[in-house]
């Protein structure tokens, strides 16, 4: 039952990050590519499971503007290649507390 | 009815424009790729809700339904193995990147 929930707060989390990364995406069509700091940055993972490991990769790359470059099964690292990150650090926290630790329950990796 | 159809095709229409524009624009080959694949992915989605709308029935709407989520599956997996393939010739032809955790942990990549 908590799955269910836990299930439907992941998808409605990525349709609304879905839709904003779109826009952010679509407004540096109208921005000068100067101003622009693309950067490859690594993702330290904690899901253990190659599952939850493609389910997060599957979530990264629909997000518009990251996108998995490389992936390292063996060390549970992820690279991700970000459009545009003013602190990579920050954005990679945030990735992780969104949508990683709630996958990590669905999955049964982790006791609530 | 109508009213949504057309405004749906609108804007589907209208981000597979900015999309491509952006696919022009970008300085490299990976934030060309960004641009491309995910706002179009997007734009095709909203091409299939209308079209599903439009035609309003049980049938057409899965099928189109279906075509979203192949769409959805497939997209990720072929922009990741070019992305791979580029990452993998950095060294030759170099991207534009700020910071490259790749470059650092993986010298001989």
């Amino acid at each position: 039952m908590m799955r269910l929930i836990w299930t439907l707060e992941v998808l409605l989390k990525f349709a609304w990050d879905f839709c904003v990364a779109v826009l952010q995406v679509v407004s540096w069509v109208f921005r000068p590519n100067r101003s622009m700091k693309p950067a490859i940055v690594r993702l330290p993972l904690d899901i253990k499971s190659e599952w939850g490991v493609w389910w997060l990769s599957l979530i990264i790359f629909l997000i518009p503007g990251s996108m998995v470059v490389r992936v390292r099964l063996d060390l549970g690292l992820l690279y991700v290649h970000l459009l545009h990150t003013d602190d990579a650090d920050k954005d990679m926290q945030i990735l992780k507390s969104r949508f990683e630790h709630k996958l990590r329950l669905i999955l049964g990796e982790v006791k609530s | 009815m109508s009213v949504v159809v057309q405004v749906l095709l609108l804007l589907g229409c209208l981000l597979i424009l900015l999309a491509s524009i952006g696919g022009v624009k970008f300085p490299d080959t990976l934030t060309r790729m960004a641009a491309v694949s995910k706002s179009s992915t997007l734009g095709v989605v909203l091409l299939c809700a209308a079209a599903a709308l439009h035609f309003g029935d049980v049938y057409m709407g899965g099928l189109l339904g279906l075509a979203a989520l192949v769409l959805f599956l497939g997209i990720p997996v072929s922009s990741y193995l070019m992305g791979r393939v580029r990452v993998r010739n950095a060294r030759i032809i170099p991207l534009q990147l700020k910071r490259n955790d790749l470059q650092s942990d993986e010298p001989s990549v």
